[in-house]
């Protein structure tokens, strides 16, 4: 009898451990797939461009959509994730034509990401005094010259000021964190992650 | 309490062997950060991605003014600011970006594998043109040509049964078409020859099928459509004729060319695929295995 009930009770506990590990088994595999489609090495395709890929085949074909269609889908959409990921691979990242669109995105997200949208106006009109009339009377200034006239000047000039110390401050810390060795008679003029 | 103190001492030996190790070698060797020996061309590295000298001849050709150190430190900044792209994912999610990168990827396989053709002197390449003329001799040879007749028995009650008879009477005479011009409708392929593409396009693939596969003077089975019962008789039929190597020289380089860019490309596409760890959304692999 109590051999009975013990095997009972562990056979319970087994297909519960059984049952627990199949649903965290498949909440994870449901967790990864909830914004990809597939999963490619450290990369993936995302469930919007396999979506709309398939939505524009919808739209050419005139027949409904079969198999092969979806199969199409997916394979062109894992080819070219593959050769993305191998152009990275391979360092075509610096290519001229490349790095130049990357480069200039990547300078106007610091831009937007560190400078302010708008100044006010006591914060122009400060840069209009230090930097305009600086110590001339106001009233000798000529009508061009006015405050309200250069206000929007003062704004770019200031927004652009701000956006070169922004990405100056960013390539400082980029330069702090990274390994830069230059080539002089073979010796090492910068080392280290935290070369200054 | 001696071994202890053994111990203390080997272990502060230690200590000051390490410091005194670390500051040792001061000037670091270039191999430690990837650099190649053999190759000068390579100035810096920026976490061990190389600035070349073509490079650096490049930003100063667009930026005379620059010095050579303000150069070199434009092409770190850059470098530093594509590293940083990669590592926060921006690029991944950047569609202009990823289309110019595979792009040139293709660009690259597809170029490295025409120059490795340029490397043969003209006889191989020559020799190699008539061999691919050869195996792909259907690529080079003109499309076959069908005039036809098509006799529609649509009026009748039991079209097939008479249309069938009307076959074996005309199998039987000596064909004189003039005499079953009544029968024979009037359409495009009755007058001339025209191509099998022509023949698919107005007769769709079941009745051009049939008709390819007939010989001149042939008539076909009775067929059912949707207007009725026909009989279908191919009165001239012309065979494309393979055109000589020399005629077609140029489109066999431009069809061997093509061939060698796809290959190279579904090379590598199967080596990366071979090496790659892809795994799809259960929901899309279901629709992938659904017959």
């Amino acid at each position: 009898m109590n051999k009975s009930i013990f095997l009972y009770f562990f056979s319970v506990i087994g297909a519960l451990s059984v049952a627990i590990f199949e649903l965290n088994y498949d909440n994870k595999n449901n967790l990864l797939f909830i914004e990809d489609a597939v999963l490619i090495n450290d990369g993936s395709i995302s469930r919007i461009d396999y979506l709309t890929a398939v939505t524009m085949m919808e739209e050419e074909k005139e027949n409904p959509m079969e198999v092969v269609d979806y199969q199409l889908i997916v394979d062109r959409l894992i080819e070219e994730e593959l050769l993305f990921q191998y152009g990275l691979e391979q360092g075509y990242i610096y290519q001229p034509a490349i790095s130049q669109v990357i480069v200039n995105n990547m300078l106007e997200t610091i831009a937007i990401q560190h400078t302010s949208e708008k100044y006010s106006d006591e914060k122009l009109y400060q840069v209009y005094i230090e930097k305009v009339v600086e110590n001339q009377p106001l009233e000798s200034l000529p009508q061009e010259m006015s405050f309200e006239l250069l206000k929007p000047e003062l704004a770019i000039a200031l927004k652009a000021i701000e956006r070169s110390k922004a990405v100056r401050e960013y390539l400082t810390w980029l330069r702090k964190r990274s390994i830069v060795a230059s080539f002089d008679n073979r010796i090492i003029k910068e080392k280290g992650p935290n070369n200054e | 309490m001696k071994y202890k103190l053994g111990l203390l001492v080997l272990f502060i030996i230690g200590i000051l062997l390490a410091v005194l190790g670390s500051g040792a070698d001061s000037s670091i060797r270039f191999e430690q950060f990837g650099f190649d020996h053999d190759n000068n061309d390579v100035l810096a590295l920026v976490n061990q991605q190389p600035i070349t000298k073509d490079e650096l001849i490049h930003v100063r050709t667009k930026n005379p003014d620059l010095s050579f150190n303000d150069s070199l430190n434009l092409i770190t900044d850059n470098y530093l600011l594509l590293q940083r792209a990669q590592e926060l994912g921006l690029l991944q999610s950047d569609r202009v970006v990823r289309k110019a990168i595979v792009h040139s990827v293709v660009e690259q396989i597809v170029n490295k594998a025409l120059n490795a053709q340029k490397m043969l002197s003209e006889e191989a390449l020559l020799t190699r043109y008539q061999s691919f003329y050869f195996s792909n001799l259907a690529m080079f040879t003109t499309a076959d040509q069908f005039q036809l007749q098509i006799a529609n028995f649509d009026n009748d009650n039991e079209q097939c049964h008479l249309s069938l008879q009307a076959r074996s009477k005309w199998q039987e005479l000596p064909l004189n078409e003039e005499r079953f011009q009544s029968l024979f409708v009037s359409q495009p392929l009755a007058k001339g020859l025209h191509s099998e593409i022509l023949v698919h396009r107005q007769l769709g693939n079941r009745l051009a099928t049939k008709v390819v596969a007939m010989t001149k003077g042939e008539f076909s089975d009775p067929i059912q459509t949707q207007t009725g019962c026909i009989l279908m008789y191919l009165s001239d039929r012309k065979n494309g004729d393979v055109l000589p190597f020399e005629q077609v020289k140029e489109q066999v380089i431009s069809q061997y060319r093509g061939i060698l860019r796809r290959n190279a490309l579904t090379d590598l596409l199967r080596s990366l695929r071979e090496n790659a760890e892809i795994e799809i959304a259960p929901d899309i692999k279901e629709v992938l295995t659904n017959e």
